[in-house]
């Protein structure tokens, strides 16, 4: 296996980028969707209540079913793989930053209140802050799906990524070739998921600094 | 033209505060509560558990609106929260992921505006935590974020200083470390304060004049004036007497509001 890898390496990296593209152009933009509507659903209850099923709905429809669906209607390109990550990575992270906001004592709200601090000065000071464990524990999981994600969409079709090149092994039996995505793929999750852990070192110096005592 | 003194710093007037509760019946906690309190006094609340006593700071605070009746401060109708009127929890309430200095800052930066660090640096002087300016509240005792507590509501320079149990959770002697360091906070400040406390003592040490207050629905059972001189001896003839009385109305008021609830019993039956 490690014998394949290192013969076809320009081939692998070649797939390998085009899978991290897509996983990180997804993750992205699943983050930006997940923040803002959980901003705007926390914010407005309203709107909390209506959309809050709706969510929970989305998630109930399995993948592999819609998967193909991207395709018939947005081809073979870049578009159906990033829709599939979008579609992974959004409700980990909308949801659970969703529970944390609603979670945020509401003493240290009331206390901002009765200091005459305005709902975004709230947002900033202490639901956002408070929030932060939350929404990085959702970011983990959504690193970690973000690879899988880019790659159901590349089985289902494409011109190159790792699920195609994983694909196209099997097809000839190539397995060392097979083993070798596997891996790649893997190490790839776990390397998203440390960078996320890192930012969570470097955004929350308040529990580093209780963790080293 | 009115002397501002001469109007009082606080009046409730004929203030009731009921809940809704989940199965959409209405909970009384607050009925017919009327009190004036003077620019710079020193009021507690004493009360069973669930007598509505920190409901009512939060009226007073503007954190939440009475049912029926009025509450105003300085002549004016309370409207909303407004920083003039500082609140202080059982619980700390430090932001965890703020320095103590920032925590103290917190009130101005809230609003907006500037802070000067040797403002921060005075006020921690001033409750004696100089040298913890820039600890994290995990790295402090009890008392110790209690003060940071009461430095982060005085930068405001508020008027009124409501206090919830500030001293609840503290052990006896830091408690009363606690009680000489707010005496000497809002004395001669021109605060006037409204203390909520379990503590008869704390309550007969810090007060100019005592509200004993019946159980829910909490209503004024009586009104005990303390009218001792500062620094008051905890164990002076004077002050045991005075305490034996506040606990004698204390009962008293125990066995009223079961007796209301009785009353009240017997005319739904009726
Ligand atoms: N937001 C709320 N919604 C419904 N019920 C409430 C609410 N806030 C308080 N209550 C009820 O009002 C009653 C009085 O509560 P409050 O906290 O004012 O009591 P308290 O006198 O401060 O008691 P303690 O001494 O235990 O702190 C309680 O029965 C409580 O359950
Ligand atoms: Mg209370």
């Amino acid at each position: 296996m490690l014998a394949a890898l290192g013969e076809g390496w320009p081939l692998f990296w070649k797939h390998t980028s085009v899978t991290l593209y897509e996983s990180l152009l997804g993750f992205v933009l699943a983050v930006v969707l997940a923040l803002a509507l959980a901003l705007t659903m926390d914010a407005l209850p309203l709107v909390r209540q209506a959309l809050y099923p709706l969510l929970v709905t989305t998630q109930t429809v399995p993948i592999i079913s819609v998967a193909p669906l991207f395709l018939i209607w947005f081809g073979y390109g870049l578009l159906p793989k990033v829709l599939v990550v979008v579609l992974v990575c959004f409700f980990p992270v909308a949801v659970s930053l969703l529970e944390s906001l609603a979670a945020v004592d509401p003493e240290l709200i009331d206390l901002l209140r009765s200091m005459g601090a305005s709902r975004m000065a709230q947002l900033r000071l202490v639901k956002l802050p408070a929030a932060l464990p939350g929404l990085f524990s959702g970011l983990k999981i959504a690193a970690t799906y973000s690879i899988m994600g880019a790659v159901i969409g590349e089985w289902l079709g494409a011109q190159a990524g790792l699920g195609y090149y994983m694909t196209l092994s099997q097809r000839s039996f190539a397995t060392p070739r097979v083993f070798a995505v596997i891996v790649i793929i893997t190490v790839l999750s776990l390397a998203l998921f440390k960078v996320i852990e890192l930012a969570e070192y470097f955004a929350m110096p308040w529990q580093r600094l209780r963790s080293e005592e | 033209m009115v002397k501002e003194k001469e109007i009082p710093a606080v009046v409730l007037k004929e203030v009731s505060k009921a809940f809704q509760q989940r199965n959409g019946r209405l909970l009384p906690v607050l009925t017919d509560v009327n009190l004036q309190i003077a620019h710079g006094e020193f009021v507690t609340l004493l009360g069973p558990s669930g007598c509505g006593k920190s409901t009512l700071l939060r009226l007073l605070a503007g954190l939440d609106t009475p049912t029926a009746g009025e509450i105003s401060v300085f002549g004016s109708p309370v409207r909303g929260p407004h920083p003039e009127r500082g609140l202080v929890f059982q619980d700390p309430t430090l932001f965890p992921w703020l320095t103590v200095s920032q925590n103290v800052a917190l009130g101005p930066t809230a609003r907006g505006l500037g802070v000067r660090r040797e403002e921060v640096l005075q006020f921690l002087e001033r409750v004696g935590l100089a040298d913890f300016a820039s600890a994290f509240p995990h790295q402090l005792s009890g008392g110790m974020a209690q003060r940071a507590a009461l430095a982060r509501v005085l930068i405001n320079h508020p008027r009124v200083l409501l206090l919830d149990e500030p001293f609840g959770a503290l052990d006896a002697f830091t408690r009363m470390d606690m009680q000489n360091l707010l005496r000497s906070l809002v004395a001669g400040e021109e605060i006037t304060t409204v203390l909520v406390t379990h503590d008869v003592d704390e309550a007969l040490f810090l007060s100019d004049r005592i509200v004993v207050l019946t159980p829910r629905p909490g209503r004024i059972r009586a009104i005990m004036p303390v009218s001792l001189p500062h620094p008051r001896d905890r164990s002076a003839p004077a002050f045991l007497k005075l305490r034996g009385e506040l606990l004698r109305l204390f009962a008293q008021a125990q066995e009223a509001g079961r007796e209301g609830k009785a009353g009240r019993l017997t005319n739904a039956a009726g």
